[in-house]
């Protein structure tokens, strides 16, 4: 097997096994999913109608006629003081009172002793609607009265029919997939840089040095962590996906399931900044001295990427504005900036596709540069380059060694 | 090049900056020896392996190992020790063995194989499956070693090789060391205790200043530094005996006293004059050939 390969393959079984790396990846969505369970399955027995015994009712107004079929939760009484013998002797779970200006004021009055589900409102309104339409003789179903909206949205460019749910569905894959993305690249960029840090103090790279290369072992770091990011990735999604079938009536898994487009684009520039940020966070790694140090950094570079979220607003006024434009350029904003252009709108392909070149030529330059700042790590412990180094370091030359190794 | 040559040196010279690490160095290290990379600190003496490793490029002079100039190919048959070593510590003994084999080109079912062998070898098998933080730092330091000649490279360099060993581990790794050489493997050791090239090297390299000062077999060169004196213990009146000069106490680790000889003299005479006595009770005779240490000394001091 190819050497990189080697590296990527212990990377990755190694870090996999990391209590960190479990926890993120597997206990964080487990969680939230029993955490939504819980919550969900609550809120849906308080708001459940058919826990309750009987709701009561007085009909003051005389609105509720005998014509209309009445709902079996309700019964009818004669005045209030019988409905509240009835509440009090938990016949009932409450009743309500249609007084006699109803028709003019549109009031009821709710009597109960105890918490009644927020969807009892419903079905007092369709009890009162069935009711209120058998008196007036109008030629329609009832339930386009009640209910006169139920919207289809017809999205052009891909020829796709969706519900309004779905359509919130469509508009939160581009904030919700760049958010996954980024605690995938952080948490293997953090891992990246724990484990050159480990190599360096505890003296195991120059162990290494006759049996890879600098640019094998590099690569293979990035590799490894890369598919281990990805991993942690395609588990949230799937999480996220099981998550929603198991509520088949939210509509927004119509709009997740669609935009395969989007995902393809989305992993493409994952894999570029992904590289990016790793070969960074390598460097950063390998002049730092400690750990924390390298960490600190790496968390700056994350705040940059995360710079078209923070000025969100101008995305969504204008998502082909002179801004968004801009930082779908540049290599290090790229990423979330295209996702969310693409997501809420219909972004010029010229732009995507420079961005990708863009993207992947920094990548290929910090890349080669990492490698070279390691290499010449390799050789030193405890030291750090000076900013200027750094640069002649990247450019290929040998100088700056001098101070490292005077033995 | 001589197929029984692991590393040809010729004429390199290294400088960082203004500082010349390594200068004009011209030397070779044969298979089936032991060869001593002799010097003081910062003499350029890991700078030079760095430069025969492919880690730092010459200035100047040519390299070849193993036949050649070096390649990816040529370092799968090196095993290199650095001086600052170390290994994961959380990783079970077995696994970041055939982890390092495998980056030396090993198919993985030889890379356990060899490692439980060498494993038994250094009396470690047992702890296969601990975490090397689990073990003590001497046992630490032997699988370093094993990991170094995993795969049975043609060249071994080690820089520093006993640096803290214990006595008993020092002799366990020094019979496989000695071993390797007699199997014809090259043995290159960078070190500064020159009691350990005396009783191991047979050949040596000493630099300082980044400059060869000595150079050849051991015994010749201790030979070449030798006096023409004798050391000796027991009791009598040494300056009696015909053919001394001069009676001193001498001056360095082995204590006795030194009889300077006049240039006619002979020490088979000085024995022999000795022996025909019955005034001198003698405990220990030799010639004064000075120990490597003296000789480093003497040449550093010349240096100055």
């Amino acid at each position: 097997m190819n050497k990189t390969l080697v590296i990527a393959k212990r990377e990755y079984l190694y870090n996999f096994r990391r209590p960190a790396f479990l926890f993120a990846a597997f206990g964080i969505p487990l969680l939230l999913i029993v955490v939504f369970a819980i919550v969900g399955f609550a809120l849906s027995k308080s708001d459940d109608v058919t826990t309750l015994k009987a709701i009561g009712y007085v009909d003051e107004a005389g609105v509720l006629t005998a014509e209309a079929e009445t709902l079996e939760l309700f019964s009818a009484y004669a005045d209030e003081d019988s409905a509240r013998a009835a509440l009090d002797a938990d016949v009932l779970d409450g009743y309500f009172v249609l007084p006699p200006d109803y028709m003019q004021t549109g009031h009821i009055r709710l009597v109960s002793d105890r918490n009644l589900p927020e969807s009892l409102d419903e079905e007092i309104n369709t009890l009162l609607l069935t009711h209120l339409t058998a008196q007036v003789d109008v030629a329609m179903p009832l339930e386009r009265i009640i209910q006169p909206v139920d919207m289809r949205v017809h999205v052009l460019e891909s020829d796709r029919i969706l519900t309004e749910d779905a359509v919130f569905g469509i508009l939160i894959v581009p904030f919700v997939f760049p958010f996954i993305m980024f605690m995938a690249v952080q948490l293997t960029g953090g891992f990246l840089i724990s484990s050159i840090s480990e190599e360096k103090v505890g003296r195991v790279l120059e162990m290494l040095i006759t049996s890879v290369t600098p640019m094998q072992l590099l690569l293979g770091k990035i590799i490894g962590l890369g598919l281990l990011g990805l991993t942690q990735l395609l588990f949230w999604l799937a999480m996220g996906g099981i998550f929603l079938l198991f509520r088949p009536e939210s509509a927004l898994l119509e709009g997740l399931v669609l935009p395969v487009d989007l995902v393809l684009i989305g992993l493409l520039y994952f894999v570029l900044i992904y590289s990016l940020q790793a070969s960074l966070m390598a460097s950063i790694g390998a002049i730092m001295s400690s750990e924390q140090e390298g960490r600190q950094i790496a968390g700056i570079l994350s705040v940059i990427m995360m710079i078209p979220f923070f000025v969100l607003v101008t995305f969504l006024q204008n998502p082909n504005g002179t801004i968004p434009v801009i930082l779908t350029l540049i290599p290090f904003t790229a990423p979330l900036s295209a996702i969310l252009r693409i997501g809420i709108s219909n972004p010029p392909l010229w732009q995507i596709v420079l961005s990708l070149i863009l993207l992947a030529a920094a990548t290929f330059v910090v890349v080669v540069g990492a490698a070279r700042i390691f290499r010449w790590s390799l050789l030193m412990t405890g030291k750090r380059p000076t900013p200027r180094e750094i640069v002649r370091l990247v450019r290929g030359e040998q100088t700056p060694i001098v101070r490292s190794i005077q033995e | 090049m001589n197929a029984n040559t692991a590393i040809v040196v010729e004429g390199i010279a290294k400088s960082y900056g203004n500082f010349r690490a390594v200068d004009d160095l011209t030397f070779d290290v044969r298979c089936g020896e032991i060869f001593a990379l002799l010097g003081p600190n910062g003499s350029g003496k890991t700078t030079t392996i760095r430069m025969i490793l492919d880690i730092l490029k010459p200035d100047a002079g040519q390299i070849a190992v193993l036949g050649a100039a070096i390649t990816d190919s040529t370092k799968e048959r090196i095993g290199y020790l650095p001086e600052e070593r170390g290994l994961y510590q959380g990783v079970p003994v077995i696994d970041i063995m055939i982890y390092l084999g495998r980056l030396k080109g090993m198919p993985e079912h030889q890379a356990r194989k060899h490692s439980m062998e060498l494993l038994d070898r250094l009396e470690l098998a047992e702890h296969a499956k601990k975490k090397i933080g689990e073990l003590s730092k001497g046992m630490q330091q032997k699988i370093q070693f094993a990991v170094t000649v995993l795969h049975q490279p043609e060249l071994i360099i080690i820089d520093e090789p006993f640096s803290g060993l214990d006595p008993i581990n020092t002799l366990v790794i020094k019979a496989l060391l000695k071993e390797m050489r007699n199997n014809g493997i090259a043995i290159v050791m960078s070190t500064h205790q020159m009691n350990q090239v005396e009783e191991m090297a047979d050949r040596m390299l000493m630099i300082h200043q980044g400059r060869q000062q000595l150079y050849g077999a051991v015994d010749d060169i201790r030979k070449q530094y030798a006096l023409h004196a004798i050391v000796v213990e027991g009791e009598g009146d040494w300056a009696a005996l015909p053919g001394v000069e001069s009676v001193s106490a001498n001056e360095n680790e082995r204590n006795g006293t030194l009889l300077q000889l006049a240039e006619t003299a002979t020490p088979d005479d000085i024995l022999g004059a000795i022996a025909a006595s019955p005034d001198y009770r003698i405990e220990r005779f030799e010639r004064a050939v000075p120990s490597l240490n003296e000789i480093f000394i003497r040449v550093v001091e010349e240096q100055k």
